[in-house]
């Protein structure tokens, strides 16, 4: 064995940097296997012998460099003299998080700032939840909004939307509450630019003692003013859904076009960005809440749109997409 | 919904398209489309929500702009109504359905103006009878359909759930398979329309029907929307009625058509000989 691989050994000691170390080392340890994959060629006696003294190189390698690395810590060689960019690499794929993710968390921190806490749910959920306790009786015609995807009909759905969980937090938790719901929503739809049969929800409620509409424009200006910046104009105004009474949209004006009307914002010159309202009596009820002493304020708005404002993505499917060269940085 | 302010302003006084669009929005009928201009005004796109089926006619915009704007909405009502029509009842049940005959119709075409208001709202010609009830329809809310009078039994018609193994071939040329889940209009002798979404093409009206049954339903929405679901009949009339379009009186149903005919043929003059069934 007193070959090329000793001398390369011995050398270990008199590398000046331990990026040299480490990767001669690196190429030693390599022979040491390659020859390791060889041995079978041998007659049994050799083998034995051969393999030994295979064992006790490899334990030299490791010694030799091992000390070398110590006593140039000790020297305090800098990382910097180590640099050799003629070193060959592998590209790295970087993992960052999901621009739906971080938006998600952009979003949480401000809800949180105002004392919400996060509340989850189930994805599956049953007709009660999903429906009849927000309001929605079998065969209300509001329920033709909500292409809903059955697990087994008529009573157990993928949610269509988070609003289920603020039922479960109103049974669950004291009042005065105050929680937002992000999360996966489904419907039966084609998927396109706009629509995918995934989704993400995100509500807030807040139900307590003399809970007021002005409670909830103050809450809902002062998030559009952090997302959006207090210069972005928006709008108020009526609007119907089953499980809040009064109902509210929330617009901004588009910045496509600056109320012009165009393709994005479908002509109308604004962008509807928040459902709120006072939570519907029958709500609270259903809920175990007595309507007559409290009161409180919902709001859900999808977090796709957000997100899609917030990285430029025209396209929702390219967020849901396998392609990770769609996934930009946010 | 599509509105042209033409048509609107037949009922009430219409401020200028911003002032109108901008209020409308704020109060819950939120702008869904662009401002189209025809040379007899804009035609404006209405987002109405599940909660305001009154909305999804020119009657019930009308009365929207004129409680929005503190104005009044007009009687536009050109034609007095005999008084057997005016006092009938309909058909008794869970699904009440007025039956109205009138003889002599003698349809060539709706007026230029009517079938212009029918355009602009987006509805094409397809007879003059046909067109005439669905002016009607767009204009006060209430889906109509009219029979040829020789193919049904009047008196023995209304609405019932069909029974499983009858079938119907519709008006656009399809045949369903009827279960007891669907609601229908039938008289003794066979199925005749899927209530408030579809007629039959046996008693469908031709180009020179002169004697026709004019019927009006109001219908529990639910079966309405399940079976309109279930053979695929979203329709105009479908759309209102699964919204559940607030009832109107009896009288109120059936009568705009011969309302509405006397203002296309005012000299023509058809006459509502009878209500049926009963007196």
């Amino acid at each position: 064995m007193e070959d090329g691989i000793a001398a390369l050994t011995r050398e270990l000691s008199a590398l000046t940097t331990p990026a040299r170390v480490r990767e001669r080392r690196r190429a030693l340890l390599a022979l040491v296997r390659q020859r390791f994959q060889t041995l079978g060629q041998l007659a049994p006696e050799e083998r034995r012998t051969a393999g030994g003294e295979l064992n006790a190189l490899k334990a030299e390698v490791e010694r030799l460099a091992t000390e070398r690395l110590r006593a140039l810590e000790a020297t305090g060689v800098q990382a910097d003299d180590a640099f050799e960019p003629d070193l060959p690499t592998t590209p790295a794929r970087v993992g960052r998080v999901h621009p739906t993710i971080a938006v998600l968390r952009r979003v949480n921190a401000f809800f949180g700032s105002l004392g919400f806490d996060v509340a989850d749910g189930p994805e599956i959920e049953t007709d009660w939840y999903n429906f009849s306790a927000l309001n929605l009786p079998a065969d209300h015609p509001a329920r033709e909004m909500h292409d809903t995807i059955y697990v087994m009909e008529p009573d157990v759905l993928l949610r269509t939307h988070t609003s289920p969980v603020e039922i479960h937090a109103m049974e669950e938790r004291t009042l005065p509450l105050r929680v937002v719901v992000p999360g996966k929503a489904y419907r039966n739809e084609d998927t396109n630019a706009t629509n995918n049969s995934m989704f993400y929800h995100y509500e807030g409620l807040a139900v307590g003692d003399d809970i007021q509409l002005g409670h909830l424009r103050w809450t809902l200006n002062a998030f559009l003013d952090y997302m959006f910046g207090p210069q972005t104009q928006r709008r108020f105004r009526a609007k119907y859904y089953p499980q809040v009474e009064p109902g509210l949209g929330v617009d901004l004006l588009c910045r496509f076009c600056s109320g012009a009307g165009c393709s994005v914002c479908k002509v109308k010159g604004w962008i509807e960005i928040v459902g709120a309202g006072m939570v519907h009596p029958n709500v609270l009820s259903a809920a175990g809440i007595d309507w007559t002493r409290y009161s409180g304020f919902a709001f859900g708005m999808g977090l796709d749109r957000l997100v899609m404002g917030a990285t430029g993505i025209a396209d929702i499917r390219e967020l849901y997409g396998p392609r990770m060269s769609y996934v930009p940085e946010v | 919904m599509k509105v042209p302010v033409s048509w609107l302003q037949r009922y009430v006084e219409v401020p200028p398209v911003d002032a109108l669009l901008s209020r409308l929005t704020e109060i819950g009928h939120m702008v869904d489309g662009p401002l189209e201009s025809t040379e007899k005004g804009p035609v404006v796109s209405l987002e109405i929500r599940q909660n305001r089926p009154d909305c999804l006619s020119i009657l019930g915009i009308a009365r929207e702009v004129a409680a929005a704007f503190g104005s009044t909405v007009r009687d536009v009502r050109t034609a007095q109504l005999p008084d057997e029509v005016r006092h009938s009842e309909p058909v008794a049940g869970e699904d009440p359905v007025y039956f109205l005959r009138i003889k002599g119709a003698r349809l060539d075409g709706l007026p230029a103006s009517m079938l212009g208001d029918l355009g602009r709202y987006g509805q094409r010609s397809l007879s003059p009878l046909v067109d005439l009830a669905n002016y009607v329809m767009i204009e006060l809310g209430q889906p109509l359909h009219v029979y040829a009078a020789e193919h049904i039994n009047v008196a023995s018609a209304g609405s019932r759930s069909a029974r499983s193994g009858e079938s119907l071939r519709l008006i656009d040329g399809r045949t369903v398979e009827l279960s007891e889940d669907d609601l229908i209009i039938a008289d003794r002798h066979a199925p005749l329309a899927v209530a408030g979404a579809m007629g039959g093409s046996a008693s469908a009206v031709g180009p020179d029907q002169r004697d026709i049954i004019v019927e009006a339903g109001h219908f529990r929405s639910r079966l309405v929307r399940r079976t309109a679901r279930r053979h695929g009949l979203a329709t105009e009339a479908s759309l209102r009625k699964y919204q559940a379009a607030p009832a109107r009186a009896p009288a109120d149903c059936a009568e705009p058509l011969p309302r509405a005919a006397s203002r296309a043929w005012p000299r023509r003059g058809m006459r509502c000989v009878a209500k049926w069934p009963g007196a």
